[in-house]
């Protein structure tokens, strides 16, 4: 009998896991060799694939360029300083400082693309982060090329444009003020995307302040009941109908668990107290079964609604004696 | 699909050509302005 080849030692997870699914499904040359029940090797790829960030991670050396190239200008500055120029220390270090300045808020820029959950509904205002670091750049080019170099205005503005071109090409200007998620005329659909772009800040919020929080059991339970928040906000979209049944969850309990949050986290830095804890606990189990409660009735007005439908189109096939 | 289930629009990012392009510039500007105020100084 020959044996299959070995499999590679370094791989990773996310490799694995086709290789594992073939095994479950027995049709990989390994399958023989396994001696793990299929049911665990179902629920290692299940939490496999639950664990797996949803977001990627920002590529490693992304923005790394803007760190690097000015490097002449840093020995430029200490041979000034050296030399005994303080003038032209100070023009070379304003110079620097300003190079350095946008390489940290492009890089800052870049990783809060990757890493941001993206609101679905809401319209929040950012910092532009990237746009800045491009026009400290731009800046910084254009102090150089005057204080440092000696170049004339002209010049040195043509030299800053240049760079804020280039930095534009390779790295992209933030638009300014989000667009919306969606455009529409219809006032009722208005309302909806309204009243879903606020509870959504609410979530924000409310994740932000479990950011905070330092007991974690605490925060990944304000944590999941965000989860159940976004699901029901999901469903609203797919259905507008359901905002007038979903209205007091979103008006009540959505701003109920946030200043209640918010409230918990305050006093908490304050005063460490069990009970303080405790009462925080059977407030969160309220809202989570509330939350559930709330998913569930939506789901099953749907499922009443395509019962009517159904009974509707039999009818109507039984009336035109088709069926 | 109804109008709020279609997701936000991103905005596009440059095509590679002009990336590069972009890059170019951006080394030369700020490595040819380092460079000078390292070896010509005022």
């Amino acid at each position: 009998m020959t044996m299959p080849p070995k499999p590679p030692r370094d791989v990773r997870l996310n490799e694995l896991l086709p290789l594992v699914r073939s095994m479950v499904a027995g049709t990989s040359a390994y399958a023989p060799l396994m001696k793990i029940p299929h049911t665990a090797l179902r629920a290692l790829v299940q939490g496999a694939q639950e664990t797996q960030p949803r977001v990627q991670p920002p590529p490693l050396l992304a923005g790394a360029l803007l760190w690097v190239l000015p490097t002449p200008l840093l020995f430029a500055a200490m041979i000034a300083l050296g030399t005994g120029h303080l003038d032209r220390f100070l023009a070379d270090a304003a110079g620097l400082g300003l190079f350095m300045a946008g390489a940290w808020l492009t890089r800052r820029g870049i990783r809060a693309a990757y890493v941001r959950q993206q609101p679905r509904f809401a319209r929040l205002w950012r910092w532009p982060l990237k746009t800045l670091g491009g026009l400290a750049t731009a800046l910084g080019v254009g102090v150089t090329a005057a204080f440092s170099v000696g170049q004339g205005p002209a010049i040195s503005l043509a030299f800053a444009a240049v760079a804020a071109l280039g930095f534009h090409l390779t790295y992209g200007f933030e638009s300014l003020g989000r667009p919306r998620a969606f455009w529409s005329g219809d006032e009722r659909l208005r309302k909806v995307a309204d009243a879903l772009a606020e509870a959504e800040g609410r979530l924000l919020d409310l994740e932000q302040t479990a950011a905070a929080m330092a007991n974690p059991e605490l925060k990944a339970r304000v944590l999941r009941i965000s989860a159940q928040g976004r699901g029901i906000l999901e469903q609203i979209a797919d259905r507008p109908t359901d905002l007038y049944r979903a209205r007091k969850f979103l008006n009540v309990y959505l701003e109920g668990v946030q200043q209640v949050a918010e409230g918990y986290a305050r006093t908490h830095r304050l005063a460490d107290s069990r009970e303080l804890e405790q009462n925080f606990r059977n407030v969160l189990v309220t809202v989570e079964q509330v939350f559930e409660e709330q998913r569930q009735k939506l789901l099953r007005t749907d499922v009443l609604d395509l019962d009517v439908q159904i009974e509707v189109l039999k009818k109507q096939l039984d009336r035109e004696g088709i069926a | 699909m109804s109008d709020l289930q279609r997701p936000p629009a991103q905005p596009p990012r440059p095509a590679l050509m002009l990336r590069l392009l972009g890059s170019a510039l951006l080394v030369s500007s700020v490595y040819l302005v380092s460079c000078q105020a390292l070896f010509f100084p005022v």
